[in-house]
């Protein structure tokens, strides 16, 4: 959360985030040796941090958008999803969002 | 608007009491290495260079340097010794010299000491590791281990290297400084490569491991590395200064560093008296953004002012232990 007290808003928020996480992405990350968890919550940005295989592999930035960003962004009151150490440009984000919008099967989880 | 020196911390990572006067060449490669630099630089517009070669090759005074590096822009820096024998009597950037400078203004210079285990001896480097840390207050270390006639030796041997380490890490110096790649003489250059470093961050978690130069032109492991190894970061020393003359592939680089590895390996430095004065090179970087093109076609990040502040200075005071809201030496 945030480094300020969290509001109610953003401690219901975690709880989404942290089950849609539970759920849908960190077995996904986990059958690759990765693993991630919430770095904080900020309104409506949510900022995750990479662990274990996630947190160095080459190809973080396309996990990034296309695993955890596209589950994460389905969750209502979330805006905007960061994670640390894996910046991608805008145009790589939301060509992946158009890309997933087409419900690609190897996504569809 | 990009942020502006007076609202960053700028910590810069590389400055060097350099020696360049002809009478501190080992003929011919110091003369070689000076003229190769110059030969670099002299297609730079006049007032972002040295004025000239013989301006450039002289012996720069500790006023002389500090004057350029603390023009305004710059809140910290490290003046590094080089231990470079090949090419110079006092090995570049001598040891007393960069020290001397810390002692013109400690509030604002680091002493990064060096010592090399062929010049000095096995024992005699660690010797000179200890003298440097508890008499000058090094507060880091730079080693230079591609040398030329054979001379060199690897970073990760457990006899040679190691001692030098496990005595700067028992003196509470964790942060281990290399220059890597980017041969200025007559070194294999396979000898630079940073392929070594791997073990020395896999045996070493303890200390942090900065590769200089990007290990040019093994810049494609340098970036692997870092992103992989939490423990190694690399330093903008020289490639940064191309911002002028090649600005698409030094932003470009920032690109593949920043996607790869975070804004948080990444470390500024300005190398000089390279550049004239240190407020050209620090408003360039500032302004530095990944062009459009390249966001594009290669998904690298829009570089934000959270990505700067830790690049000009954040993350060399968090190496050092510095607190960034009042930060001291």
């Amino acid at each position: 959360v945030s480094a300020a007290a969290p509001s109610r808003s953003e401690i219901e928020l975690g709880h989404r985030v942290q089950a849609c996480l539970d759920a849908r992405i960190r077995p996904l990350l986990q059958s690759h040796g990765g693993e991630t968890e919430i770095a904080a919550i900020d309104g409506g940005i949510v900022t995750l941090r990479f662990l274990a295989a996630c947190r160095a592999c080459h190809y973080k930035s396309f996990t990034a958008t296309a695993v955890v960003e596209s589950r994460l962004l389905e969750i209502e009151g979330v805006e905007e999803v960061q994670i640390e150490g894996a910046p991608l440009s805008r145009h790589a984000r939301e060509r992946t969002r158009a890309f997933l919008a087409n419900r690609h099967p190897l996504f569809d989880s | 608007v990009p942020l502006t020196a007076d609202e960053v911390t700028v910590f810069d990572n590389v400055v060097h009491v350099a020696n360049l006067d002809e009478g501190n060449f080992k003929l011919p490669d110091g003369a070689a290495m000076t003229d190769s630099w110059w030969r670099a630089v002299a297609s730079w517009p006049q007032d972002h260079r040295p004025e000239d070669l013989d301006h450039l090759r002289h012996k720069w005074s500790i006023d002389e340097i500090h004057g350029i590096v603390f023009d305004g822009s710059t809140d910290f820096a490290m003046a590094q010794t080089v231990p470079l024998f090949d090419m110079f009597e006092d090995g570049f950037a001598h040891v007393e010299r960069q020290y001397l400078l810390k002692e013109k203004d400690s509030e604002r210079v680091v002493f990064v000491g060096g010592a090399d285990p062929v010049y000095h001896g096995a024992d005699g480097a660690v010797r000179e590791i200890e003298r440097q840390i508890t008499e000058m207050g090094a507060r880091s270390m730079k080693f230079y281990n591609g040398h030329s006639r054979g001379r060199s030796w690897k970073c990760d041997d457990r006899q040679i290297a190691y001692p030098m380490y496990e005595k700067a890490l028992e003196l509470g110096v964790t942060l281990l400084q290399f220059h890597k790649g980017n041969a200025l003489g007559l070194e294999r250059i396979e000898d630079l490569a940073p392929h070594d470093l791997q073990q020395v961050a896999l045996d070493f978690p303890e200390a942090n491991i900065v590769i200089h130069h990007l290990a040019f032109p093994y810049q494609e492991f340098a970036i692997d590395f870092a992103r992989r190894f939490p423990n190694i970061y690399l330093s903008m020393s020289a490639w940064v200064n191309q911002l002028l003359t090649a600005p698409v592939p030094t932003t470009a680089t920032f690109g593949h560093i920043l996607s790869a590895c975070g804004a948080e390996k990444l470390l500024f430095g300005s190398e000089l008296p390279l550049f004239p004065v240190a407020r050209q090179l620090v408003d360039l970087v500032l302004a530095v953004q990944i062009p459009e093109e390249l966001q594009d076609g290669y998904g690298y990040p829009e570089i934000t002012d959270a990505m700067r502040r830790q690049f000009m200075g954040g993350n060399l005071m968090r190496l050092l232990g510095m607190d960034p809201e009042n930060p001291k030496l």
